[in-house]
């Protein structure tokens, strides 16, 4: 029996290849998640095809939103608010969570808010830690963001570190990419990497100028894709599962480096909070994590299921833009190149 | 969905269109018989989006005609052809509106509306006919040409002929074609009436100067084009064509129409 009806938000997310949505109640009980993954129909290309990703959220939003209404065992009248990822992301994925949420929500006169992807992987912590103590340091880890991200509050934060080329995720894809791993990259490099000793490739680990909270992925991508060509040149089969673990274990020093460093600079902050997609990532959780503990903070991570893209992680981005009255226009529209606010 | 019937009495009915770059909205009510009273229309035809400007062109709407989304009975909606992201917007937004209102939708084309564009030419001729008999499509010289601008050198298009009122023929059926493919077929069509046969065009694709003196060439004198402001997709277009398939009893798929694969889909190799 819910009786707090106004705490009710329906989450909705359409920004990439995953039809989800979520219906959170007081912001970390989740009543129910229901996502409909489209790994299926593009792992034949590949990757993502935009087009067809918009196409398949076109066929799938309302059965989605039905399923997690009825799962829930909640009505649209006892909803409070209806949130939707607006950015960033796929245009025409954007598009269709966008229209059908702000159509849904106006039609039932209820509150909308349009919520920042970035934002909401970060919170999705809330899901499980509704505790979480503030300030919070976040290690945002996606295929398209690599950022530190100090949060003073739940909705008031800065960007303190990203990255200047490619993103840790994206270096996973591309180097999944070449080692014929398929897609999507993460979960197949962490898998082949289980099998592969981690010190079987030379390769870098970029830090950057002194102190510096950014990063660079791109040459270490590079040195793996070299790696790779001359040992085919020499006539040589490259071990698949050495150089995904070489190359994993290069990405996550280089993230305990930093947080290391990051720590050092905040020391204010309570929490070390790891997000996104990268985040399911067993191997890095178990990195960052010690780090965490060796300095003495709060460590949490979402569980898989909230790692990835999910309604559940966007219901509770809206629930703190709901209690903070912060509400969004009928005009909105998708933002794929959407930044971090404080960027 | 919903218990009411919608058929054989009054209704009350919103259509969306967002197939090319107009946004057009139009409020009605149909009696179910004879063409439906069209209350307001939206038609908004600038470089904003879609997406940002639906849902206020809607409150607008419907608070100008001082309804309530509540009395809406069903939601029109294009479905395609047209702009794939339009067709998109335009149907995730029927499907917001219609879950948040426990409504059906009904399912339209956009070359069927456009073809309400050159209704009026039928009518001049059924007039003209007046003693003739009415049975059958002998006497009727003209076609209904929908052509819209489908990029990378064609139309989406169709070709229609007013037989009667509420009786329109498909007699090529809507396509992705080459200009001058379309162009051919409709010389080829069994001409309705030798000497005086007219294709009368409606659809976005008659705004490209270059298509106009295109088709002008093939048909020459045979071949009328609509002015803009009749031309282009509206809300009523949209509302006269739910009139004709609600009167028809017409299937309503709700799905999206794109006509075309996507670009990757066709690249595929064939397995």
């Amino acid at each position: 029996m819910i009786d707090i009806a106004q705490d009710l938000v329906l989450g909705i997310e359409t920004s990439c290849d995953e039809t989800s949505a979520a219906v959170l109640s007081g912001g970390s009980v989740l009543l129910s998640h229901v996502t409909s993954s489209q790994i299926d129909v593009h792992q034949v290309y590949g990757g993502v095809v935009p087009e067809i990703a918009s196409r398949e959220h076109c066929l799938h939003i309302d059965a989605v939103v039905d399923r997690a209404l009825g799962e829930a065992g909640v009505r649209l009248k006892d909803l409070g608010a209806v949130a939707v990822t607006f950015g960033p992301g796929l245009v025409g994925s954007l598009l269709v969570g966008v229209a059908y949420a702000k159509a849904l929500a106006y039609a039932r006169g209820l509150k909308f808010i349009g919520v920042n992807h970035l934002e909401a992987h970060v919170l999705a912590n809330l899901l499980e830690h509704p505790d979480m103590a503030f300030p919070v340091l976040a290690l945002l880890v996606s295929g398209g963001h690599t950022n530190y991200l100090y949060f003073e509050d739940y909705l008031t934060y800065r960007v303190v570190g990203r990255t200047r080329d490619d993103a840790a995720g994206e270096a996973f894809d591309k180097v999944a990419r070449a080692l014929k791993l398929g897609y999507p990259g993460g979960p197949h490099i962490e898998k082949a990497a289980q099998k592969g000793r981690d010190d079987a490739y030379a390769l870098p680990r970029s830090l950057l100028e002194p102190g510096s909270l950014d990063f660079s992925f791109s040459g270490l991508k590079s040195a793996v894709l070299n790696q790779l060509n001359s040992a085919r040149m020499r006539g040589d089969t490259p071990s698949v599962e050495d150089m995904a673990a070489s190359f994993q274990r290069a990405v996550i020093d280089v993230l305990v480096t930093k947080t290391h460093m990051a720590l050092e600079r905040f020391p204010q902050a309570r929490t070390l909070a790891l997000a996104g997609g990268v985040a399911a990532n067993g191997a890095l959780g178990q990195a960052i994590e010690a780090e965490a503990m060796q300095q003495g903070v709060d460590f949490c991570s979402p569980s898989l299921e909230f790692c990835t893209d999910n309604g559940a992680m966007v219901a509770v981005a809206g629930y703190c833009y709901n209690k903070a009255g912060r509400y969004t226009g009928w005009n909105l529209n998708a933002v794929p190149g959407l930044k971090l606010t404080a960027e | 969905m919903n218990n009411r019937s919608w058929r054989n009495n009054s209704i009350k009915y919103l259509t969306i269109d967002t197939t090319t770059k107009i946004t057009a909205l139009a409020l009605a009510e149909s009696s179910g018989a004879g063409p439906p009273h069209i209350v307001g229309e939206v038609y908004l035809h600038d470089q904003k989006t879609h997406s940002e400007r639906l849902i206020p062109f809607l409150d607008a709407l419907v608070a100008a005609a001082a309804w309530r989304l509540e009395d809406l009975d069903s939601i029109g909606v294009v479905r395609g052809p047209g702009s794939f992201t339009g067709i998109r917007i335009g149907l995730a937004t029927a499907q917001g509106l219609a879950k948040a209102l426990d409504r059906p939708m009904v399912g339209l084309l956009s070359l069927d509306c456009l073809s309400w564009a050159s209704r009026g030419w039928a009518s001049r001729e059924w007039a003209s006919r007046e003693g003739a008999s009415r049975e059958g499509a002998a006497g009727n010289p003209f076609y209904s040409a929908v052509i819209l601008d489908a990029r990378k050198n064609e139309w989406y298009a169709a070709c229609y002929h007013w037989a009667a009122p509420n009786n329109r023929v498909c007699h090529i059926p809507p396509c992705a074609v080459a200009p001058e493919d379309f162009l051919r077929y409709l010389g080829t069509l069994e001409p309705i009436t030798s000497h005086q046969t007219r294709y009368v065009f409606a659809g976005d694709a008659v705004l490209n100067p270059e298509t106009c003196r295109h088709i002008a060439r093939e048909l020459g004198d045979h071949a009328v084009i609509l002015p803009p402001e009749q031309a282009l997709p509206r809300g009523s277009y949209a509302a006269l064509e739910y009139a004709l398939a609600r009167e028809h009893n017409a299937a309503t798929d709700c799905g999206p129409y794109y006509l075309r694969l996507s670009e990757a889909e066709t690249k595929l190799p064939k397995r």
